[in-house]
């Protein structure tokens, strides 16, 4: 990014070559080579990592440990004060968050935008330090590109959410607080896909939603810009079919690569889970499983048809996905969020009243609902309520929402069902 | 807050964990599978610090793999739980120790089943039982009153039962299902979530 260049931040041994992917190259026997070292200009071996350059740079002397962090003091309280949620139905992912920005007792600003797009497909909510939050979307943002630039298709859900977890953790320990939910659609393998839906046909009474000149052109446009991939062009019905055989054929090839030479090389930070689909290993297959078995027998959501289970079960299939990234290192997949001072609240809304089979106009109204609510209780939470809705076509945006007006027009609304309660009260006597 | 346990019996290993992943006060999931497989035959079960636990789970799951694509077969249950244990303490006293609780499950075809029981000071026993979490302070004389070492399978998820209604009797968390597997000659088998639904 440009102001790095400005400050001077970027060394060029550190940047990494443009054509070769990000890896951690960890060889079994060797020490971890620590972090802090990078600090001093050394390198892990042959790895260069766009991530090392963001790790706090203490020189290699000695040092004690987070004594050393703690003596600089932040000259104000950070505060986490927030409301921020996503969840999966059936028609997608809903991302709602409130718009204020406390520190300690003051609202330093009434209009933040807490839902930034990081592309297409895939929306970020943003909570803990409102700094640490939107450089840290920026950069979610920059390789989350440059993996699509790389590979031709974008980087899944779950791959992002493990590249960012990833790049969080040298920084456990030290002041930094993001806490990011992560809401987007996955494109999937090819084979079973979502059922594509004509975005502009909205049957239901959704009020403001942006429509063409809103954030969903925006995300239109996005896709045309990166007209060479034809994964990309997802809205246009006759190249979607060429798109999913492309990226068939590219994911054997990548596939055939990865079971030779390139597995000598360990973990590597920027696998996507069809990338490790393919590995020899099946760990993630004990976990999914698990996770996929629990959601069967768990859930309560007997309507969901066979076609629905197969969306939210089988991680190549495509479909709506949510990942939770904190920066103490938790990476959690889920159907239901609630990140900030504000969740509890949020949590106990959201819980009585979501089920897979919500339609669109419900779900938005339920969340926004559930904001509504977290912002009348936590002090630390306001002003007004963003909705964001991401299926396969990409993401939307509703109009921002002030919340003060829903508050009077509830008061209204009990005054006016007391006024009539007494009434029926008077003509009973 | 998480809980572990592993029994061991003539020929199997049965292995528990909870499910809930929570921060602060609040469950953020309810289904969060806490076992790593390291190869075919070995279960790692890793609670602690949130980040560090897949953080260093994972490590060693990838390691163990590399190690089998090098040499052609796989690590033994006895060399992955040193070599978990090796890079536990090695990190010890680094600038960024791990902040874990393991049990590390496994059948070797040569020395049977074996359970390793290894926390966040890197300190490691092969045990016959072995439990994690506040849980453990309940339920570990249950284990060591009722364990014989030519349990049944059937007695040994019997004996899994036992504690986790002891959990649900006494312990001040809910900690409402628990995932179960089982390894044994033929590899790992997953079993009934615990406590089994209401019919």
């Amino acid at each position: 990014m440009a102001l790095q260049d400005v400050c001077g931040i970027r060394k060029p041994p550190v940047y990494p070559r443009w054509n070769s992917p990000a890896l951690f190259s960890m060889l079994v026997g060797d020490t971890m080579p620590h972090f802090d070292e990078v600090g001093g200009g050394h390198l892990l071996q042959e790895c260069s990592s766009p991530l090392q350059l963001y790790v706090p740079s203490l020189n290699g002397k000695d040092f004690l440990s987070s004594s050393y962090l703690s003596s600089v003091r932040p000259p104000f309280s950070l505060c986490h004060g927030t409301t921020t949620l996503g969840f999966v139905f059936q028609d997608g992912v809903i991302a709602a968050a409130d718009s204020r920005a406390s520190c300690s007792g003051l609202i330093a600003c009434p209009a933040v935008q807490k839902i930034m797009p990081v592309h297409s497909h895939l929306v970020v909510t943003t909570s803990g330090s409102g700094a640490d939050c939107m450089l840290w979307q920026r950069i979610l943002a920059r390789e989350c590109r440059l993996y699509h630039l790389r590979n031709h298709r974008r980087l899944s859900v779950g791959g992002a959410a493990k590249l960012l977890a990833y790049m969080l953790h040298p920084f456990k320990g030290t002041e930094l607080c993001v806490a990011l939910t992560l809401c987007g659609w996955d494109e999937g393998r090819g084979g079973a896909s979502p059922p594509v839906e004509d975005l502009w046909v909205m049957e239901e009474k959704v009020t403001g939603w942006g429509g063409e000149e809103g954030c969903g052109s925006k995300g239109r446009k996005e896709t045309r810009e990166c007209a060479g991939q034809a994964c990309e062009r997802e809205g246009e019905g006759e190249a979607a079919g060429e798109a999913r055989t492309e990226a068939d054929e590219e994911q054997t090839a990548l596939g055939q690569e990865a079971s030779g030479v390139e597995e000598e090389l360990g973990a590597k930070a920027e696998r996507t889970e069809s990338e490790r689909e393919e590995d020899a290993t099946h760990s993630r297959r004990v976990e999914d499983g698990g996770l996929s078995r629990a959601s069967t027998t768990e859930s309560s959501r007997a309507g969901a048809t066979a076609a629905e289970q197969e969306v939210r079960q089988e991680p190549w299939a495509g479909g709506p996905r949510l990942y939770y990234v904190c920066s103490d290192g938790t990476c959690l997949q889920g159907e239901l969020f609630s990140v900030g001072s504000g969740s509890p609240y949020a949590y106990s809304v959201l819980d009585c009243g979501l089920r897979w089979g919500l339609s669109l106009s419900e779900a938005v109204s339920l969340a926004r609902e559930a904001v509504y609510r977290a912002t009348h209780r936590d002090a630390y939470s306001g002003n007004c309520v963003d909705v964001f809705y991401i299926n396969s076509q990409g993401w939307r945006c509703r109009e921002r929402e002030d919340l003060r007006e829903e508050y009077y027009r509830e008061k209204e609304k009990r005054k006016m069902r007391q006024g009539e309660q007494e009434k029926c009260g008077m003509k009973h006597k | 807050m998480e809980y572990l346990i592993g029994i061991q019996g003539p020929d199997f290993v049965l292995v528990a964990a909870d499910t809930v992943a929570a921060s602060s006060i609040i469950q953020m999931k309810h289904d969060y599978d806490k076992m790593f497989k390291l190869s075919e035959k070995i279960l790692l079960l890793c609670v602690g610090e949130a980040g560090d636990t897949v953080q260093f789970a994972e490590y060693i799951q990838k390691n163990v793999q590399l190690y089998k694509m090098r040499n052609g077969y796989e690590l033994s249950p006895a060399a992955a739980a040193n070599f978990t244990r090796k890079n536990l303490a090695d990190y010890l006293r680094s600038r960024t120790p791990y902040h874990v609780n393991l049990l590390l499950a496994g059948f070797d075809e040569a020395d049977g089943p074996s359970l390793y029981y290894m926390d966040y000071l890197s300190a490691l026993a092969k045990a016959p039982f072995a439990a994690h979490g506040y849980g453990a302070f309940l339920t570990l004389s249950i284990l060591d009153r009722y364990y014989r070492p030519d349990l049944s399978r059937d007695e040994a998820v019997d004996l899994l039962k036992k504690c986790v209604e002891e959990l649900n009797k006494r312990f001040i968390l809910n900690l409402k299902s628990f995932s179960v597997r089982l390894i044994d000659r033929e590899g790992i088998h997953d079993l009934e979530r615990l406590p089994l639904p209401q019919q």
